[in-house]
């Protein structure tokens, strides 16, 4: 066709175009089928109950473990896993608890019946760790600082069994080494984990406290989360809820893995696993995990 | 350990309220977990931790009350010339100078045993134990106020004019002041006379020795007692009393004398009567230990800019000595009552708490804002693969404890040759070894929930299982158990789907292809062979990689299902993960996509039941040779119609070729070889 006669071509040709499309969507409605699909529209119920997919869910404590995970990874740390079983060498020695201390006793183990382990002319027996620092030993012989892990696994303590206390649990613990790190900077990073786990407006409290392993030591409280530390039930109206121990490394660990305490400081944290879960939650008994009713572990 | 508000204030000049104090001394370490007004007086209970037995008295209290405050502290007097030479003294024998390094003595004559006056038993109804009598009560007055623990004898019931510090023999008997008789070993070390022991040294004092209302003369001991020995000792005999918590932690054997001069004194004035002079057996010579702290130290330690001046200041108030030293440190004496001073960096714990932790910044590390890599293991991810694969499908993750029952890995244990570990130590019969493997913690968790009639459960568990190596050595190894019953799924559509051996084979396979696990193997496990008597005769399985077994799954064998009280029929499996997740691979690789359409022919069968389906397919293939063909089976048939004997397939066969299309005639012939392949394997075509 011709340059000049098109476009009046072309609009003869869409209103042609729509007329009969119309036509047809004039015949589609007045067919005898158009008055049956109105009758089915009218008659399909859509509250009948939805056919659902089968939905699986992750433990509780595996969601806990894995947010905690997260958080660190995005903060460069390196996820680092240990046996559970270990000797008394990784257990007390090298975290600077020696034979006898009194302090062993907050750290009661169960005793493997077991030939003792034969490390540098000394015999050590075998047991169940009672803390996850024994990986960061293991971690610390074998690479040089600087470091950034986080070691999260299961422990055991023979406490007897209530609604707050189990004789097995979980425990996530913390280790960055490297020339100049500071108390200050302990503070910070955990300020900056507390702030992403619970809510951006949780604060942070440094008590001094006793641990072995590290100088000075800490025990750190979150402003509650329940009552947001006016003070309720759940934080016995004291605004505060201990989550995390925490401190400076001893140089006496350092020195037991080969580290020079004059170059290298660094700090250490830890945390119970069950009892952020329990905070994050509400829940109210620590045996729940591990009796797995459905009823419980669909909820999460 | 109690104290009250105003027995402090005897020590420390305190103008701050009890609420005050508590939270200041919180804030500095000494946690208080209480605080009661009693009316007339406050109430503190404390947390001591175990580095600071100091903290155990009156006095160690207030010292760091001082230190917090900044006040100076105001010790009691003590008297040391109030001695009679008329008055003996006695004779003191120590034949384990390790057990026992030191011990004093002093006698005291003429006593007039009475009831205490109002300050004293004031003093110590306020800590919550009972007056007793003036000695009696004098004694455990100075133990609260010194730490050091005192006792006084009866000397008229020493005998022979000495005592011995020694260990006990066997078969030698104590009955002690609560009437109960006491067996004695070696192990213990006991004060003893001429007629055998008189008290568990450092623990708790003898019957018969006791004072009592008719004593007249007393033998006061002030000692130090090995922590070891008396540890020992307490634990053996289950006592826990004042003293010995003491002992155990260390008591200040420099304060031995002064704590003796007290009791002494407050005697004397309380009971009357004479004393003689203190005997003062074993070394007495304490080499002060020497601790520096660099200022510059602090500072890079802590993160914030500590002054020299406040460092000494309260180093000063705990009790330190400065002495001369190089100039880049500031050095110091320790005194015996803090041996947890031992290094720098313990020097900058004190000036740490006493600057307060809430003063120094919080300031986020360099380090984390550094860009590094954060990562986790291939285990660890390879694990949580698996797991998102599992929890995809439907199924629940549960967790049981590692500790189980010695009773039920008898009737689990599916390898009769793994060595169990047993814990020394347990706290019960039901938690005395560790599990070899997980199918009593699965188990239990199914009976648990169906005694709740919770009866359609598709759950699954990861975790380790322990086990002694040949060369009793423990060995790890994460296992994955899953656990079957009821329905898969109800709904008014499709009614009812129960869960069975099918559905569990296809989680086990999707898990494998989940985990790019390609080449693997499923063959029965065999009638009631060793390794898989758990599961029912009829319906079990092995699967293979590598030709190795990695496990095993099925129905549940009816002994185990009554073991459980589980009265359906459900299915389990259990799989060495470690085995899978060394197999596995995360690699993907693409394939580039059929070009050529593919040929669809259905076919149905009529076989033998006996003939397994798998040598059906595996016939097709083979019949099928070069023209690629996929074969699903679509239905199955075994209705009144079919023989007896017999069962109908039907298969889907998908014919393709990759470079090319297929001809009709390449398909019917390649369609026709199968066909009678088959034939010629007595499977009839319908």
């Amino acid at each position: 066709m011709p340059q000049e006669q098109r476009p009046n071509a072309g609009i003869l040709i869409n209103e042609l175009k729509n007329q009969i499309a119309s036509m047809i969507e004039d015949k589609l409605q007045n067919t005898p089928d158009a008055g049956q699909s109105r009758q089915a529209a009218q008659n399909f119920d859509i509250t009948m109950p939805a056919v659902l997919p089968e939905l699986g869910h992750k433990h509780p404590l595996t969601q806990i473990t894995e947010q905690i995970c997260r958080i660190f990874i995005g903060m460069g740390f390196e996820i680092a896993e240990g046996p559970e079983i270990e000797t008394e060498y990784y257990n007390f020695q090298a975290l600077n608890i020696p034979k006898e201390h009194p302090s062993r006793d907050t750290f009661d183990t169960f005793f493997l019946d077991l030939k003792p382990d034969k490390r540098s002319e000394a015999l050590h027996n075998w047991l169940l760790r009672s803390q996850t620092s024994t990986v960061q030993i293991r971690i610390m012989e074998k690479i040089s600082p600087p470091l950034k892990i986080i070691a999260p696994g299961r422990v055991f303590r023979p406490d007897a069994t209530d609604a707050s206390h189990s004789f097995m649990f979980h425990q996530i613990e913390g280790l960055l080494v490297d020339k100049g790190v500071t108390f200050s900077q302990l503070k910070g990073a955990l300020a900056m984990f507390v702030r992403q786990m619970f809510t951006d407006k949780t604060k942070i409290r440094f008590r001094p406290h006793f641990f072995p392993f590290t100088e000075p030591s800490a025990e750190v409280d979150i402003s509650c989360v329940f009552c947001g530390g006016s003070g309720c039930r759940v934080c016995s109206h004291e605004g505060w809820l201990e989550v995390l121990g925490a401190g400076m490394v001893n140089p006496a660990v350092f020195e037991a893995v080969g580290y020079d305490p004059e170059i290298y400081t660094g700090f250490a944290f830890g945390m119970g696993v069950e009892r952020i879960a329990m905070l994050k939650y509400g829940i109210t008994d620590i045996r729940m995990f591990y009796e797995n009713d459905l009823r419980f572990l669909k909820q999460f | 350990m109690k104290f009250t508000y105003s027995w402090i204030k005897d020590y420390v000049d305190i103008t701050i309220s009890p609420q005050e104090l508590a939270d200041k001394l919180t804030m500095a370490g000494l946690q208080i977990e209480s605080l009661k007004n009693t009316g007339q007086d406050w109430v503190f209970q404390a947390e001591v931790t175990t580095n600071r037995p100091d903290l155990l008295s009156m006095l160690g209290i207030a010292r760091e009350v001082s230190a917090i405050l900044g006040k100076r502290l105001n010790p009691p007097v003590y008297v040391y010339d109030n001695v009679n030479r008329l008055v003996g003294w006695p004779k003191i024998q120590i034949s384990d100078t390790a057990a026992c390094h030191r011990y004093t003595g002093r006698i005291i004559t003429d006593l007039k045993i009475a009831e205490s006056p109002g300050w004293l038993k004031d003093r110590i109804k306020s800590i919550g134990l009972r007056p007793i009598n003036n000695i009696v009560d004098v004694t455990n007055f100075v133990l609260f106020e010194t730490g050091q623990p005192l006792h006084a004898f009866d000397l008229n019931n020493i005998k022979g004019g000495y005592i011995q510090v020694r260990r006990a023999k066997d078969n030698e008997q104590i009955v002690t002041i609560d009437d109960q008789a006491r067996k004695l070993d070696p192990d213990i070390l006991i004060i003893a006379g001429e007629e055998g022991p008189l008290a568990i040294a450092g623990v708790m004092g003898g019957r018969d020795s006791q004072v009592t209302e008719a004593t007249k003369n007393v033998l006061l001991e002030s000692a130090y007692f090995d922590p070891l020995i008396v540890r020992r000792a307490a634990k053996k005999l289950g006592l826990t009393t004042d003293s010995s918590y003491r002992f155990e932690r260390g008591v200040d054997s420099e304060a031995l004398k002064s704590a003796s001069a007290r009791a002494v004194e407050l005697i004397l004035k309380l009971a009357g009567g004479s004393s003689g002079k203190l005997v003062d057996a074993g070394k007495k010579k304490y080499s002060m230990q020497r601790v520096s702290v660099r200022p510059q130290r602090v500072n890079d330690l802590l993160g914030v800019e500590v002054p020299q001046k406040f460092i000494s200041a309260k180093l000063a108030l705990l009790g330190l000595k400065s002495v001369p030293g190089a100039k880049i440190r500031l050095s110091f004496t320790v005194p015996s009552l803090r041996r947890d001073l031992r290094q720098e960096v313990d020097l900058i714990e004190e000036i740490a708490r006493l600057w307060g932790y809430d003063n120094i910044p919080q300031i986020p590390p360099q380090q984390i804002n550094a860009l590094s890599a954060g990562c986790m293991p291939r285990h660890f991810a390879a694990e949580s693969a698996a797991r998102d694969a599992l929890v995809s499908f439907g199924l629940v993750e549960a967790l049981s404890y590692s500790l189980v029952d010695k009773k039920y890995s008898r009737l689990c244990q599916p390898d009769s040759l793994i060595r169990q570990i047993f814990i020394k130590n347990p706290l019960s019969e039901e938690t005395a070894a560790l599990r070899t493997n997980l199918i009593d913690g699965i188990l239990s968790a199914a009976s648990w929930n169906i005694n709740r009639n919770i009866n359609d459960i598709k759950i699954f568990q990861i975790g380790k299982v322990y086990s002694a190596g040949d060369d009793a050595r423990p060995q790890e190894e994460t296992c994955l158990a899953v656990f079957f019953a009821g329905n898969r799924r109800e709904d008014w559509q499709d009614g009812q789907r129960p869960l069975d051996f099918y559905y569990l084979k296809g989680i086990i396979e999707a898990l494998l292809y989940k985990l790019g696990i390609k080449e693997y193997d499923i063959a029965s496990a065999g009638a009631g062979q060793d390794g898989y008597k758990i599961l029912d005769v009829s319906q079990n399985a092995v699967l293979k990689l590598n030709n190795k077994a990695v496990g095993f799954f099925g129905k549940l064998g009816k002994g185990p299902c009554e073991e459980f009280g589980i009265k359906k029929d459900c299915f389990i499996c259990h799989l060495k993960l470690d085995a899978l997740i060394e197999a596995a691979s995360f690699e993907k690789i693409f394939e580039t996509l059929p070009r050529f359409p593919s040929v669809t022919r259905d076919i149905s069968l009529l076989a033998q039941e006996a003939v397994p389906c798998k040598k059906i397919t595996d016939l097709i293939k083979e019949a099928a040779g070069s023209l690629t063909c996929d074969v699903k089976l679509f239905d199955v048939y075994s209705a009144q119609d079919i023989k007896a004997g017999y069962k109908s397939l039907a298969f889907r066969l998908t014919y393709q070729l990759p470079d090319r299309t297929l001809t009709s005639e390449e398909v019917d012939s390649a369609h026709s070889e199968v066909i009678s392949l088959l034939i010629r394997n007595q499977i009839q075509i319908r």
